[in-house]
């Protein structure tokens, strides 16, 4: 009686254990820290950052963006050559298997175009990042006066 | 058996001679090695961080656009000192953080130097056809309520600028229809900023990356040997 009823809870642990390392394990795309320098009354532009980690063994691509409360939203990276900084559309961005990409200052950022409402400090701005094998990512950009 | 005893003792006294010597030896390398790295590293953010003019070229006198003024002469830029950086509006990437660099600058020089000493710091848009003279003004506003916006005609900005290897480039509007209506194109410029002395002459460049510290240290250096000169 004892043995089957130590049996039963040592199953039932194992069980358990198994269920909550299926919850805690990481998404497909983790977004971290992903934010915008507040806007000043006159700004017309702005630059999103943040860090993409691809938990998967797969490269994916992130391939579009879409957020409301701009005319357009693109893909960019800044490009440094002999200290003329230039800014080139990317029509996909590559995560590495296993690996991140963050998107900072000086190389790769979300570029909001023509803002048609006010984006206040502590405001989000819910943006879709849309992913290479389909999934499509909603994430929050948070609206701080330092990025 | 008492002289084998002090022969004994004699060499136990140099042998912790020697190792005290040693030790010594060795306190006083890690020190100097200590040192020396400190200073190279010193010279190397210097370095990286302001280039000394030796020319001293004069800065061009040409006519901006300023908001609320029939134009803004730069033979006003003299009598204190100046940081010049070429920008526009329209960046979302450089030129906010070059100018919350500069502000963070000029936080650190407020608690360190006179107010007569600081530097004013001007953004010129290299955007005239976009950026409007009252917009680039509220712009830098937002940023410093110290800094001056400045705009103007694109030839006034070439003979300013051209001289001190400073050069921007219109880029092609991408070819979405979105960005065909808005006029949605970027520029193509050089970040590096441009420090001009009392004297109206251009004593030297911040090249980029730029630190708001380093740039402070290196602004106190340049205005402490100007003032020797």
């Amino acid at each position: 009686m004892y043995k089957s009823l130590r049996t039963f809870v040592i199953s039932f642990m194992i069980l358990l254990l198994s269920q909550i390392q299926a919850c805690s394990s990481p998404e497909k795309i983790e977004i971290i820290d992903a934010r915008v320098r507040t806007p000043t009354s006159v700004t017309k532009a702005l630059g999103g950052f943040m860090i993409v980690k691809n938990n998967t063994q797969n490269l994916i691509s992130l391939v579009d963006v879409k957020a409301e409360g701009f005319k357009q939203v693109m893909l960019h990276e800044t490009i440094n050559k002999d200290g003329m900084h230039r800014m080139e559309h990317r029509e996909k961005i590559l995560i590495p298997a296993k690996g991140k990409v963050i998107f900072q200052h000086g190389s790769y950022h979300i570029m909001f175009m023509g803002l048609l409402k006010e984006f206040k400090s502590g405001g989000k701005i819910p943006v879709t990042l849309i992913f290479s094998d389909g999934q499509e990512k909603r994430v929050q950009f948070i609206v701080k006066d330092s990025v | 058996m008492n002289n084998q005893a002090n022969k004994q003792a004699s060499k136990n006294t140099l042998l912790t001679k020697i190792i005290f010597a040693i030790l010594l030896a060795l306190i006083i390398l890690t020190l100097v090695l200590k040192t020396q790295q400190t200073n190279t590293q010193q010279t190397v953010i210097d370095k990286n961080t302001y280039i000394e003019f030796p020319d001293r070229k004069p800065l061009p006198i040409v006519t901006l656009a300023q908001a609320d003024t029939d134009g803004f002469s730069t033979s006003k830029i003299k009598g204190k000192w100046h940081i010049l950086y070429f920008g526009y509006t329209f960046c979302p990437d450089i030129c906010p953080l070059e100018l919350t660099v500069l502000q963070q600058m000029m936080e650190i020089l407020r608690k360190d130097i006179a107010t007569s000493d600081l530097p004013q710091i001007l953004f010129i848009s290299i955007d005239p056809e976009r950026d409007k003279p009252e917009q680039v003004k509220k712009y830098v506003a937002a940023f410093d309520s110290s800094f001056m916006g400045l705009t103007g005609k694109q030839d006034a900005l070439t003979a300013l600028a051209s001289p001190f290897g400073i050069a921007w480039m219109k880029d092609a509007v991408p070819s979405t229809q979105e960005s065909k209506d808005n006029n949605f194109y970027t520029v193509s410029h050089s970040t590096t900023l441009l420090l001009v002395n009392p004297d109206s002459k251009v004593a030297g460049m911040f090249p980029a990356p730029h630190s708001a510290k380093a740039m402070a240290q290196a602004y106190k250096n340049s205005i402490k040997k100007e003032k020797v000169y």
